[in-house]
């Protein structure tokens, strides 16, 4: 949750934005760049070229075995891995070393607490080490469940001092190439590694837009440095909150809050995959029991993707509706800029969930044609080059 | 003609019993590229304050109220046949959404002149500009809470 009650956090970075754009807004308790030259103008940049989005308002942290745990390589990552799979049903101590796996902190319900990342450092001398990155309006919530599972056992680390940023797009292999390091372009989907270059940085492969890219966890002395020289390639432009949000509903991800909540298992919202197999065996996660029991039966609702038939937008909180009976509501709307359509995110009862099924929206009182479609709305781009 | 203008940053201009309605350039600036529109057909009737008329961008959804009570005598064709850009290009000109048929002037009175217009949006906090524009539905919806989200995630790639 946001820290109530304080005016919100200037960002590190905030004169460089500043000298850029005066809209801001207070988001997660954080003072963050809303829009630069134009949400529709930003998105569309970084669909084609590279846009260069900071998230330092979000949750990064480390969690670590305690010094002289003595243990190596497979040993300490199983250990520590073991600890927070107390939280996650992912399979994290099956992390090969540099991978990233995306999951989530289930309650005992079976509901989503906060969905994150956990990466396994790729180099040997960080065995016993995980990098997670939480959201940020969560991030103390997490921070506390964690340390509380795991008392004693290992520590967490907040690295939310630090700047963390996205640069995303179809040529953000080119640039972190030569503004960085050529081997960024190497990395594959879903891997992290760092690299001596602008002090220390930890670089994952991954965002948030649907686009190739990397998300990069810079120290705050260094992070003004590392944020010109990527704003002087001319294939990068600064974009906003806004822009991210209208990315990442193309790209048909959740965002928590709206279409993940306590009360939302990971199978009803259609993240299924995120469970692996060993986990599923073991039903050792919190809220396994209705979890595992919708991955077998199947769920009553289900996360879809709405398009309106007109161009009306659909936002969070419509009502959805076939045959003029409730069957679900819209957990985030608005407008695709790449198909110059509006697009909507919501949960529908099992029965209604089938692609093309058609339903109504009850948008300002009146009902309006719409139709079930497939996640994402537009494709994704990810680097995952065919394996040899 | 003169404009008034309220504080929700609709504007109003009379000729004769015709009152021309539109929002301001302020408000479509806030805004962004508008995506949808929807005006009242001719022939409703509205009383100063009501919903009127709805806004939206990529970011947000407005509604507009009615800035003075009045029967729809003609709503802005490009409007109505989806030509938004119109209210980006010319908010305060061809952007206009409705002219209303109008019985009581008076209630001009209570609406701001230029100046007192010019001076109120100055006195706007910036950083809440999706909250500026009165009626906006669109801060929670549009964003949450969470700011975006989990660091790398990405389908299916596990």
């Amino acid at each position: 949750m946001a820290e109530a009650g304080s005016s919100p956090k200037k960002l590190p970075l905030d004169a460089i934005w500043r000298a850029r754009t005066s809209k801001f807004g207070d988001f997660a308790g954080y003072d963050m760049p809303l829009q630069f030259e134009g949400l529709i103008p930003e998105h569309n940049w970084t669909r084609a070229h590279a846009g260069l989005f900071d998230v330092s308002h979000m949750g990064p942290s480390f969690f670590a075995l305690p010094k002289g745990h003595g243990l190596e390589g497979d040993e300490a990552h199983k250990k520590v891995a073991s600890l927070i799979e107390r939280l996650v049903p992912a399979d994290i101590q099956g992390l090969k070393p540099g991978q990233v796996r995306y999951t989530m902190i289930t309650n005992e319900d079976g509901g989503v607490l906060d969905d994150l990342m956990i990466a396994r450092p790729a180099e040997p001398g960080a065995a016993g080490d995980l990098y997670i990155v939480v959201n940020a309006g969560c991030k103390h919530q997490d921070w506390a469940l964690i340390e509380e599972a795991t008392k004693g056992e290992a520590n967490l680390v907040r690295a939310d001092d630090r700047c963390l940023l996205a640069l995303q797009g179809p040529t953000a292999h080119a640039v972190a190439a030569a503004v960085i390091d050529p081997a960024l372009a190497q990395m594959n989907f879903m891997t992290v590694k760092r690299y001596d270059a602008f002090g220390r940085i930890t670089v994952t492969r991954s965002g948030y837009t649907g686009e190739d890219g990397y998300e990069i966890l810079v120290r705050a002395e260094n992070a003004a440095e590392l944020t010109n020289a990527l704003l002087a390639h001319p294939e990068v432009k600064p974009i906003g909150l806004g822009a991210r949000d209208s990315l990442r509903l193309e790209a048909g991800l959740c965002l928590y809050g709206h279409d993940l909540d306590p009360t939302t298992s990971p199978i009803e919202a259609d993240l299924a995959w995120t469970i692996q197999k060993r986990r599923r065996e073991a039903k050792d996660f919190p809220g396994a029991k209705r979890i595992l029991r919708e991955y077998d039966l199947g769920p009553a609702r289900k996360r879809v993707g709405i398009r309106p038939n007109d161009r009306a937008p659909a936002r969070e909180g419509v009502e959805i509706y076939k045959d003029g009976k409730k069957i679900g509501v819209v957990t985030s709307g608005g407008f695709s800029p790449i198909l110059n359509a509006p697009i909507s995110i919501g949960y529908v009862e099992a029965d209604h969930a089938e692609i093309g099924t058609g339903v109504e929206l009850m948008i300002r009182g009146q009902a309006r044609a719409a139709t079930v479609t497939p996640l994402p709305f537009v494709p994704h781009q990810y680097y995952r080059p065919k394996k040899a | 003609m003169t404009k008034r203008y309220t504080k929700d940053h609709e504007w109003v201009e009379l000729n004769g019993d015709i009152a021309t309605v539109g929002i301001s350039t302020y408000a479509a600036e806030q805004l962004g590229d508008v995506v949808y529109a929807e005006l009242p057909d001719a022939g409703k009737s509205f009383k100063q304050g009501d919903d009127m008329a709805v806004v939206e961008s990529a970011k947000t959804a407005s509604d507009v109220y009615a800035p003075i009570s009045g029967e729809v005598v003609e709503a802005n064709a490009e409007i109505k046949s989806e030509q938004w850009q119109i209210i980006n290009d010319a908010p305060q000109a061809g952007g206009w959404f409705v002219k209303l048929k109008i019985a009581d002037k008076s209630e001009l009175d209570s609406l701001m002149d230029q100046a007192a217009y010019d001076d109120y949006v100055k006195g706007l906090y910036v950083s809440g500009y999706f909250l500026a524009l009165a009626g906006s539905r669109g801060p929670e919806g549009g964003m949450g809470d969470s700011g975006g989200s989990a660091e790398a995630r990405g389908g299916g790639t596990v």
